[in-house]
């Protein structure tokens, strides 16, 4: 048996699938003993052939199976530069650029919300000196008694102002913190309108209806059609039992003449509730308000 | 064609026939892998394969010693007779032996001879080697080897012309054989 013979006549892949007569087949052994060429074609042919029928009884050579495992190669991708798209390269750099664009915005809107923060703790604190130093001239002014009645009222008037000042301040505070806390996404919020104006408050009635989602814990209530014009308000909220529960002074109203109060939902069980809004101690408007 | 290893099976047989051991260890440094692989595709077994090949060189030592391979340039004919023989004995003390549910089962197995020549790094390349193939060209594959269908029949089925076939066959061939070779030299290296 020659090699061109068993070039021609597909001898090792016929011999690799028995399909040679018993002399071929001897003949053929006989050649592969004496030929290294031929031993190292016959065993890479009955390897791949082994493979083949392996893998066609495991499913690997349809067409399921490579759209599987070509999402997970076991194999470094040095047997395969194609494999990359062109496309793949410049669509992850741009999904990388984007995520670093967003992750900058980000950084630097916290950066600035610190910075504030900052500026806010600050002011809080020298108003907090303030007050105490005004305090502490009260009382030897009193203890003196080198001052005048005026001269006393008006600094107790500033203490007052520093006081509410403070107030307004832990207002706000309390609402950051919350806010951070709690996405806004999970914070009903709810515009509710005084007594006497029923046109807005729907329904043709002075109540306000509450209809809270479960698990939302923190409401925020928007202030509306008050008296406005005073520096400081004061919100005062009595129970359906007649008690008053919750009092939150130093409210300030914004550009739009509106009120908004953090509340907490706890606090609050089913019921009818009224709410009563004050300027410098005067009854401005009055809300009722059903939390269901 | 030249068979290059005539002169050195000569000086191999001398040598033995004259007791040098090194040239003892040489004949089986050169045909080991040649008989495991003969004895394997007739029997599909390792450890039957691993039993032929000692029992024949055995055998071949023997005979040599004694002088009885008249034509030394004959020598891998001869070696080649004396497994046959040997795996042919092999064959009837197993059917011999064995209860006959553990014959009926081994022929069974049988319909899948190809397994004794399975490995790893075979499973890996053939997985790679699909990946890198059309789905027609895989489809050819597992006709052709594993349904075993005429190669005009996968022709008409597949739409092409039976001499692309045998291309497409050589192709996947020396892929295979790249892919395995490069997993045989990182196996060898770890």
């Amino acid at each position: 048996m020659t090699h061109q013979q068993i070039q021609d006549n597909e001898v090792i892949e016929r011999y690799v699938r028995y399909q040679l007569t018993p002399a071929e087949r001897q003949a053929f052994q006989e050649h592969y003993f004496a030929c290294d060429e031929c031993f190292d074609q016959v065993q890479m042919s009955a390897r791949f052939i082994a493979g083949v029928r392996e893998a066609s009884r495991s499913g690997v050579l349809t067409a399921e199976h490579d759209e599987r495992s070509a999402r997970s190669s076991i194999l470094p991708a040095i047997f395969y530069p194609n494999r990359i798209r062109n496309w793949a390269v410049p669509a992850l750099a741009m999904c990388f650029l984007v995520a670093s664009l967003l992750l900058g915005v980000w950084a630097m809107s916290v950066l600035r919300e610190n910075q504030r923060l900052s500026r806010q703790a600050s002011e809080q604190s020298r108003v907090a000196e303030e007050l105490q130093r005004s305090e502490a001239k009260i009382r030897e002014l009193e203890a003196s008694g080198t001052a005048s009645a005026e001269q006393l009222e008006a600094l107790r008037k500033e203490n007052e102002r520093l006081k509410e000042e403070i107030a307004t301040a832990a207002q706000q505070r309390e609402t950051q913190v919350a806010q951070v806390r709690q996405s806004d996404s999970n914070v009903p919020v709810i515009n509710i309108y005084p007594m006497g104006d029923t046109q807005r408050s729907g329904g043709g009635s002075d109540v306000n209806q509450l209809r809270l989602p479960r698990g939302a814990g923190k409401f925020v209530l928007i202030l509306s059609d008050f008296q406005s014009g005073y520096h400081n308000y004061r919100l005062q909220f009595t129970s359906p039992a007649g008690r008053i529960v919750m009092q939150r002074p130093g409210l300030k109203a914004d550009r739009n003449g509106e009120i908004r109060v953090l509340v907490t939902r706890t606090l609050f069980g089913a019921g009818e509730y009224r709410l009563k809004l004050y300027g410098q101690n005067n009854a401005i408007a009055e809300y009722v308000v059903q939390v269901e | 064609m030249p068979r290059p290893t005539t002169l050195a099976d000569r000086e191999l047989v001398s040598s033995v026939e004259l007791g040098d051991k090194l040239a003892e260890a040489a004949l089986y440094e050169k045909y080991s892998d040649r008989l495991y692989f003969l004895a394997l595709s007739e029997l599909h077994s390792p450890e039957e394969a691993e039993d032929v090949r000692a029992e024949t060189f055995t055998r071949v030592l023997l005979a040599l010693r004694d002088g009885k391979l008249r034509k030394p340039d004959s020598l891998s004919s001869f070696i080649v007779g004396i497994a046959l023989n040997v795996i042919r004995e092999s064959r009837r003390q197993r059917s011999g032996t064995e209860p006959l549910e553990d014959h009926e089962s081994k022929l069974v197995g049988e319909a899948s001879p190809e397994r004794a020549f399975l490995d790893q790094e075979v499973s890996r390349s053939i997985e790679e080697v699909a990946k890198q193939l059309k789905p027609r060209e895989r489809e050819f594959l597992k006709m052709y080897y594993y349904d075993e269908l005429p190669k005009r029949e996968i022709a008409r089925v597949l739409g092409v012309k039976e001499e692309r076939l045998r291309l497409i066959k050589s192709r996947a061939l020396q892929k295979f054989r790249e892919i395995y070779r490069k997993l045989q030299t990182q196996t060898d290296t770890e």
